[in-house]
């Protein structure tokens, strides 16, 4: 059974305090985001870069993406996060993976959707807070980040 | 030799050109996130459809000045260009979002013009290349070398004192 994996999005920066990057787990079939979103058309695929681009900038931009807090779904789900194009959604975890610096957070998109009614919903999250849980994602969490510590330029 | 760690700003002119019409956009949008502002107001103001405005909404590759321009003024604002050096000459970092310089902007005490800039931000202040901030005897000059039109509008040595921009003859905080 193949492991975990986390790469960036290619082309776009990982900021000082944030980071988006896909989950690649090929024995998990609910794990679809990263095959998805680089099979998608090419403007599909620019709004999203804009949006990725945003939230390492830390730009509030709620049409583009948002999280879910603690007065939703019973705050189950306060980790998930979303990116949105039209129908087209990227579901992900948050995750704050620096031990040296506890304000840095990562984005780890999991699952694609295609949204069909107006709430959200939530079998993306119910995955996505299962696979955020999964020690073999952390491991691979960890793994990045150790090896960016380590690496020659510091940089993934 | 390609550099694989461009950002994908730099892949074309037109991934550009996308990226500078999404930023002015989302400000628009945050406009109409306010509430002050709806797309069937802004289109009733623009005299166009809600189809056309939202397809300007979605179309930010294609964007043209003048509706820009259109669209600030419809929503009671004004629209600036900017030219900046962030040292990232070969654009691994992407553009930098309008409102980091808006807020910048509003942090200064929204200035008009060069008077109204705080002394201690005017000293680290080049113009143009060709007219610069220097001190002397514990007094700020703006000065210019070359540029005529600059030395036209500042007219005169502009003196600073504490934190607020005087001019030589007001004498005013």
């Amino acid at each position: 059974m193949r492991m975990p994996d986390i790469c960036s999005v290619e082309h776009v920066r990982n900021g000082a305090l944030r980071g988006v990057g896909f989950l690649i787990y090929p024995s998990n079939h609910n794990v679809t985001a990263r095959e998805t979103f680089y099979g998608l058309h090419e403007e599909e695929q620019k709004h999203f870069r804009v949006s990725f681009d945003y939230w390492v900038d830390g730009l509030i931009q709620p049409r583009r993406f948002h999280g879910w807090n603690k007065s939703e779904f019973s705050g189950q789900y306060k980790r998930c996060f979303v990116f949105k194009q039209d129908e087209h959604r990227l579901y992900g975890f948050l995750l704050h993976p620096k031990d040296e610096e506890s304000r840095y957070q990562y984005c780890l998109l999991a699952a694609y959707g295609w949204k069909v009614q107006q709430s959200t919903e939530e079998k993306y999250l119910r995955q996505c807070t299962e696979l955020g849980d999964m020690v073999p994602v952390h491991r691979a969490v960890k793994n990045l980040f150790n090896k960016s510590r380590g690496g020659k330029n510091g940089k993934r | 030799m390609v550099n694989d760690k461009r950002h994908w700003t730099e892949s074309s002119l037109h991934d550009f050109i996308y990226r500078i019409g999404s930023d002015f956009i989302s400000q628009i949008e945050v406009k109409l996130e306010e509430g002050s502002l709806t797309q069937k107001s802004l289109a009733l103001k623009l005299k166009v459809s809600e189809g056309a405005v939202s397809q300007v909404l979605k179309s930010p590759g294609n964007l043209q000045l003048d509706t820009m321009v259109k669209y600030a003024r419809a929503c009671g604002m004004k629209v600036s260009v900017l030219l900046y050096d962030d040292g990232d000459k070969v654009n691994e970092r992407g553009p930098i979002h309008p409102d980091i310089f808006r807020v910048c902007w509003e942090i200064s005490g929204r200035p008009s013009d060069f008077f109204a800039l705080p002394a201690r931000q005017l000293a680290a202040f080049a113009v143009t290349g060709e007219a610069a901030m220097t001190e002397e005897d514990g007094m700020f000059y703006l000065r210019n070398n070359r540029s005529v039109n600059i030395a036209t509008k500042i007219k005169r040595n502009v003196r600073f004192s504490g934190s607020y921009a005087t001019t030589a003859s007001q004498g005013q905080q």
